[in-house]
């Protein structure tokens, strides 16, 4: 029988999690910006040396000023992908409360930290500090490019193994 | 009217005791397009079928709960894809009709647009203000440096004039050096205005000043500084100070803010300029009027802002109210203008008031000998 994940993606607006979603389930990108509105739900099997599993892809709209991330939403969830913007700084520190937050709702579940618009090298605004911190408090991490599909795959991927790991090691 | 829940996109599921769901009054063609492998004509779990219906259903049991309420229960949107890659956006509705207990699922495309389209606005102008006040920030930072460098060369130019100034000199050379002075010491007096609403702006100036400042001693270096100007324009300037006010305040700013009202009273003033300062409890209320003609209505709205143009359209930087609004407002004072009903200009600050030097002084010496002070 396949094994069947409910993960999440949080993060700031604009980030990027529905291109990264687009990107990995249907492998098409937009330059075009549409923002979320509520959650959009999708389902994706991927293969990974220990079977296949499905995985119930819920992309949460971002949060700002206007809309906050329904924590409701994150129920169930197995584990999650938490977006950061690379070329925008201040999302790391949304990051940084949303993580608290999916850390209430859902327990110790394993996360992977996603570092977006990998492509956009002249415009990174992330320090070296800043990712030394990330990776100091045991966070995974890895870069990722939705225009591009660099890292995509792994993002989910990693995300998929450490949910059906017997240890999981970044929790 | 089997057709009718189709024909308006909806499908409603009716829970069977065993708390699945069938579908009841026909199914939508979006419904098939997105769950192409559920057979709809049988129990299903809905939750199964619409993921996002398991962080609904415990509001629908509620709905479902109480009988006496017959308004049904709103999810909030969601998305789905159908089997062409196609957005599909829904929405779920609980109410309990009669004994049933019915969950509609309602296609909610135009819904979503208009959601979405709001939205987004909001939050492209909430991108192009954050880039636009960076924009304005690195600029701000430029122009500070700039104008920061501008001191040095000036302070030399001053220096050489005044000893220049200093030697005997025939007219109308001694005229000259001395119109050379006074240009230098406005454009240095520019210069500190500019640097100081560029510390005031960019958060440099403290929100939580505690400096008492005596108001009557500060006023009284103004009027001095600027009587000579005053004589040479024919204007008499009156001060009616009680001499007891101490305020929140700090003493070189107090000192320009109180120069530039005096210096745009003696601006367009016809005879006389008129200062008056007054205490209202916890505040101190400093009044600056001429019998000049007045600000002209279409400009008062904008009196206070950055760059906002003077009376004449041409004196002025456009600064100095700005400056003293954001620097009163720093200490948690006030300013404002008002017409005189007998013609002129009346502007104010209003500043907290400080302990009385006397009161702070019986205080003082209440701590040092240990007591506590004294009530009514």
């Amino acid at each position: 029988m396949i094994r069947k994940a409910k993960v999440c993606l949080i993060g700031a607006t604009a980030v990027g999690k529905s291109s990264l979603v687009a990107r990995y389930v249907r492998s098409v990108f937009s330059e075009h910006y549409l923002t979320t509105i509520g959650v959009r739900i999708e389902t994706h099997v991927v293969d990974r040396i220990t079977g296949p599993i499905e995985l119930v892809v819920w992309d949460l709209s971002g949060e700002d000023e206007f809309q906050s991330v329904q924590t409701s939403y994150l129920r169930g969830a197995r584990g999650f992908l938490l977006v950061i913007d690379g070329t925008r700084r201040e999302t790391m520190d949304a990051a940084t409360a949303l993580e608290a937050s999916a850390r209430r709702a859902l327990g110790p579940v394993p996360f992977v930290v996603v570092l977006n618009k990998v492509d956009l090298d002249a415009l990174w605004d992330l320090t070296p500090a800043d990712v030394a911190e990330m990776r100091r408090r045991g966070w995974k991490i890895v870069e990722t490019s939705a225009k591009t599909g660099a890292g995509v795959k792994d993002a989910f991927g990693q995300l998929a193994d450490a949910i059906f790991a017997e240890v999981q090691p970044w929790t | 009217m089997t057709a009718l829940l189709p024909a308006l996109e909806a499908v409603a599921f009716e829970r069977l005791p065993d708390r699945r769901f069938i579908a009841r009054g026909g199914v939508p063609t979006w419904c098939t397009a997105v769950r192409p492998n559920v057979d709809f004509a049988s129990p299903i779990v809905l939750e199964d079928v619409f993921p996002f219906l398991t962080v609904f259903l415990p509001e629908a049991e509620r709905a479902w709960g109480d009988a006496s309420s017959r308004a049904p229960v709103e999810s909030d949107l969601w998305t789905e894809g159908d089997h062409r890659g196609r957005d599909v956006h829904l929405r779920g509705a609980a109410v309990r009709v009669g004994v049933s207990e019915v969950l509609v699922v309602l296609r909610s495309d135009q819904l979503f647009l208009q959601h979405q389209s709001l939205l987004q606005r909001a939050r492209e102008l909430r991108m192009v203000h954050g880039s636009l006040m960076k924009q304005i920030e690195q600029k701000d930072i430029v122009v500070h440096a700039v104008v920061h460098d501008l001191v040095a060369p000036l302070h030399t130019i001053l220096g050489i004039l005044s000893l220049l100034g200093e030697r005997p000199r025939e007219e109308p050379e001694a005229g000259l050096i001395q119109l050379g002075i006074d240009a230098a010491k406005r454009q240095r007096d520019l210069i500190g205005e500019i640097l100081d609403i560029f510390v005031v702006e960019s958060g440099g100036v403290r929100d939580d000043v505690h400096e008492s400042v005596d108001l009557s001693d500060v006023l009284r270096r103004v009027v001095a500084e600027r009587e000579p100007v005053a004589r040479s324009r024919g204007v008499r300037i009156e001060v009616t100070d009680d001499g007891t006010a101490s305020v929140v305040a700090e003493e070189m700013r107090l000192f320009r803010v109180l120069t530039n009202l005096l210096d745009n009273a003696l601006r367009y003033a016809a005879s006389v300029v008129r200062i008056r300062t007054r205490r209202e409890d916890a505040v101190v209320m400093v009044h600056v009027e001429d019998d000049g003609a007045g600000v002209p209505l279409e400009l008062i709205s904008s009196l206070f802002e950055k760059l906002a143009h003077g009376r004449d359209g041409a004196s002025g930087t456009g600064l100095g109210l700005f400056f003293c609004r954001i620097t009163v407002e720093s200490w948690g004072g006030g300013i404002g203008y008002e017409k005189r009903p007998e013609g002129g200009s009346r502007f104010w600050i209003r500043l907290k008031g400080a302990p009385r030097r006397t009161e702070e002084r019986t205080r003082k010496e209440d701590r040092a000998h240990g007591e506590a002070p004294h009530a009514g």
